[in-house]
């Protein structure tokens, strides 16, 4: 209901100033970076990792805006493909040509943008031969993996997170170096509760027992619970030496970081807020790092730990697992 | 804003400029439908609460006072609400302040060794249920659910819920109270008055808590009550309740000390002298009728629902057809939820026997099917929780109470069937969820140990469909007039508002509270309020739900 009334501001011209400023260079630039496209792929340089103009690969990795122009972050999303490779996984990267996914547009309440750029996506990875894209993004993930079905798009799409879970069952990744660490885990908003899968649903409202609203046929339910939550914590608890304490408020029920939504653009001092919240709750568990599998909440942890002048350490999950390998 | 600027200034002066808004966007979130627990007409109708002059939400204690003191100064209305459960929360007049009570959220202190807790109004049952478990100790919820505020219930409502029978009615909790009167001055009620601390709720004199709380509590109409200490009850659980499973089919496994039954008898004589005799043994923790609010022929497939994620209702029909849920659906017409808790192991073995023999002796039975160890565990932690008030509208959107016998339970046993056949009828008309008739749901017991259930027929609608909505009001205007035909005692829950605020959302004319008062069973109880409020709200900054009756 808030996301139709976010559409319904945003067509009738009521948008938020810093949102529209984001999408106008969006438009242009591809990125809600606010940032050149010409630069988009420079987080993989002297990466050993194809690109689609010049090889051929199935395995797709979409490094996501906030990965390719973030310049802390971004060694998390050269360690993700450098275990995957590693792993022997025909991995490969769509550099300068990525486009945004439109996943944060259209939770801003942009859908035409998500339309655009969700069908220049799919048509670049169908010319390609993509079969799996794997995101390292969670906001990338949901677009991905729970809007892209609408317009059509078959390929798989996995998390990198769901991704080693599964090398680490085939036995085809092992950890072996111990990291003596206490950490907790934040949920992702759009890895967890909007994480859960897209289910094709076209039918009717009906009444049964003459009052109760039913749906013909059967409506799915998204509830959060199917969400992407047990992998992490596996991984976390396959690296030796790593002490995994949970937060009272975790999977469907996480709390959020406070970057979602164009929420960190528009609304700063309530972003940090909230994040600040996260922090002190993980504190509250004695943890020495708060692990996390978005870099919008991690970027947003950051900001929050410099602003309190705390020690409380955010790390993606990749950084741990490349270390651990 | 229909003040004037330099009352806001102050206003604002006294909870800073973060605490108050006049923004109509902020001003409408402080309107609320008046669908459901209120006139029961739904937003079909377009017909809200009216919208407050503002809104602020203050820190202390000193701030809601110095609101209080300008308000009386300058004659402004206000109403102060803390969860806002239904329309009785929020202004029933033009150019009132709504006071939101969420800032003071703090749990003051736990008094372990003597039971109780020192809370503010923000303060949610679930918050304080969590942090008494931590030191062995539980909270009595309402029956409006554990996200409801427990000062709020306590000093302002019936606070009616399952936990009736071992810990009584949230009021009847109610130790001492920090009450800002309606003239701004501060009254500290009970131990707390005496300078002795919050252990008691009435010292020397009359009773203020009948003072401030008149006949079912004035809900935010004499004044703001600021912190309360309300008394803890007895937890021989883990510190915290695990839970697992998947929305909705949550559930908690505890220790051998707790058990979750669903009885049934053979006939409503049986199911009264039932409830009798567990307050005569002295048994049970948590005593509701409590799935039957789905219906008598939709409750237990309901639970099959709501004890397997992968269901929705769009699996009802089928689960229906099947001839075990038909069974069981039979074989639990006249049933009842009780938890029993054993302080220690002998103590459970002693309930355990004595409700066996309570059963043996009423020809009631355990309805096994409710003993499976998921469905037990789910219905255990629904019970001891309450966090499931979402079901309440699950149907069609749209619910609401009737009848509502507030009595003991051989008076509204004897009039169920009744009620149940009554509401069949209007159900074939197809105006709301033919669901069997007797919704009747409620806590079995309280009022120190005595007996008073409340029976309160579920009535489910779609409050978007304007036939089903209007066929609604229908029944419960003929409820209303069945219940006088009938003279049935401690019915009329479906007009329990309506001598406070009117359908157009505003406080009901004169002539029509005077109407209603005088013709309860009890008007002396009004003209009483009436004296009170002239004494302790002289200057009329409340609204009617204090309710009043002139000489």
């Amino acid at each position: 209901m808030v996301r139709e009334l976010k559409f319904k501001m945003v067509e009738d011209g009521h948008g938020i100033e810093a949102h529209k400023k984001m999408i106008s260079v969006l438009v242009k630039e591809h990125n809600t970076m606010m940032q050149p496209k010409s630069k988009r792929g420079e987080w993989a340089d002297n990466l050993d990792v194809p690109r689609v103009s010049s090889e051929k690969f199935e395995v797709l990795f979409h490094a996501g805006c906030r990965f390719s122009y973030d310049k802390v972050l971004q060694n998390s999303a050269r360690s993700a493909v450098t275990m995957l490779k590693n792993a022997g996984v025909n991995i490969g990267i769509m550099g300068e040509r990525e486009m945004c996914c439109g996943g944060r547009a259209y939770s801003m309440g942009y859908r035409d943008e998500l339309d655009r750029l969700a069908k220049s996506n799919i048509n670049a990875c169908s010319k390609a031969g993509i079969r799996t894209i794997v995101a390292s993004c969670a906001d990338c993930y949901h677009a991905f993996k729970r809007l892209y079905p609408q317009f059509g798009s078959q390929v798989e799409v996995l998390h990198t997170t769901e991704f080693i879970h599964r090398l680490i069952k085939e036995e085809k990744l092992k950890f072996r170096t111990g990291m003596p660490i206490t950490v907790t885990y934040h949920d992702p908003c759009h890895l967890g509760r909007q994480g859960e899968p897209y289910v094709p649903w076209q039918g009717v409202e009906k009444k049964i027992k003459k009052q109760i609203i039913v749906y013909e046929p059967r409506r799915p339910r998204y509830n959060g619970a199917w969400g992407v939550y047990d992998q992490p914590r596996e991984i976390l608890k396959a690296i030796p030496g790593v002490q995994l304490v949970e937060m009272q408020r975790i999977r469907e029920y996480s709390w959020c970081c406070g970057a979602g939504g164009g929420v960190r653009e528009a609304y700063p001092e309530y972003s940090n807020w909230t994040a600040v919240e996260r922090i002190e709750e993980a504190k509250s568990t004695g943890a020495e790092a708060i692990i996390s599998a978005c870099p919008w909440c991690e970027r947003n942890f950051m900001d929050a730990v410099s602003g309190m002048g705390d020690s409380m350490k955010v790390y993606d999950i990749i950084d741990l697992a490349r270390k651990a390998v | 804003m229909t003040f004037n600027k330099d009352i806001y200034r102050a206003l604002e002066d006294i909870v800073g400029s973060a605490n108050i808004s006049d923004d109509p966007a902020v001003l409408d979130s402080y309107i609320y439908s008046l669908a459901h627990t209120a006139i029961h007409i739904g937003p079909f109708y377009n017909t809200f609460t009216p919208q407050g002059a503002a809104v602020l939400m203050p820190g202390n204690t000193e701030e809601v006072q110095a609101i209080v003191k300008l308000c009386n100064k300058y004659k402004i209305k206000y109403k102060a609400s803390s969860t806002f459960w239904s329309a009785q929360g929020y202004p029933s007049e033009d150019n009132t302040i709504q006071l939101d009570m969420r800032r003071m959220d703090r749990i003051l202190e736990i008094d372990e060794k003597n039971m109780f807790a020192v809370i503010e109004p923000g303060v949610i049952a679930a918050t304080l249920q969590a942090e008494a478990m931590q030191v062995g100790l539980n909270t009595h919820i309402p029956g409006s659910g554990c996200s409801c505020s427990v000062l709020a219930s306590a000093t302002s409502y019936l606070g009616s819920g399952p936990g009736n029978l071992y810990g009584g009615w949230y009021y009847e909790n109610l130790l001492g109270v920090e009450w800002v009167i309606p003239t701004g001055e501060i009254f500290k009620t009970g131990s707390l008055g005496s300078g002795c601390g919050w252990f008691c709720g009435e010292g020397p004199g009359p009773s203020m808590k009948g003072v401030f709380r008149g006949f079912l509590g004035a809900k935010g109409s004499m004044g703001v009550f600021t912190k309360c200490a309300i008394k803890l009850f007895a937890w021989p659980g883990p510190k915290s309740l695990p839970v697992k499973g998947i929305v909705p089919a949550y559930r908690t496994t505890l220790p051998d000390n707790f058990k979750a039954y669903t009885v049934a008898f053979p006939s409503w004589k049986a199911w009264a002298d039932a409830a009798y005799s567990i307050w005569d043994a002295g048994i049970g923790y948590l005593a509701h009728r409590q799935f039957n609010m789905f219906g008598r022929d939709l409750k237990y497939a309901m639970v099959k629902i709501l004890t397997d994620p992968t269901k929705t209702l769009g699996d009802l029909e089928e689960i229906l057809e099947d001839p075990e849920v038909q069974k069981v659906t039979e074989e639990s017409k006249r049933d009842f939820q009780i938890i029993l808790v054993g302080m220690t192991k002998r103590d459970i073995e002693w309930q355990e026997k004595a409700f066996d023999e309570i059963l043996n002796k009423t020809g009631g039975w355990k309805v096994e099917a409710m003993n499976d160890p998921d469905v037990h565990d789910w219905a255990l932690l629904y019970l001891l929780r309450l966090g499931h008030k979402n079901l309440n509208l699950v149907f069609g959107g749209g619910y609401d109470g009737a009848f509502g016998f507030l009595l003991p339970a051989d008076y509204g046993a004897s009039h169920a069937e009744e009620a149940g056949e009554f509401k069949k009828e209007w159900e074939k008309r197809g105006a709301m969820v033919e669901a069997g008739g007797d919704c009747m749901m409620g806590p079995i017991g309280g009022q120190g140990g005595g007996g008073t259930c409340l029976w309160e027929n579920f009535t489910c609608f779609d409050s978007h469909d304007k036939e089903s909505t209007e066929g609604t009001l229908e029944f419960f205007d003929a409820c209303t007039k069945l219940s006088k035909e009938k003279g049935w005692v401690g019915a009329g829950m479906e007009k329990w508002n309506s001598a406070a605020r009117g359908s157009d959302g505003r406080t009901t004319p004169k002539e029509e509270r005077d109407r209603i008062h005088r013709s309860a069973p009890q008007p002396s109880v009004y003209r009483y309020q009436r004296k009170i409020k002239e004494v302790f709200n002289p200057n009329d900054c409340g609204d009617e739900y204090f309710e009043t009756l002139d000489d």
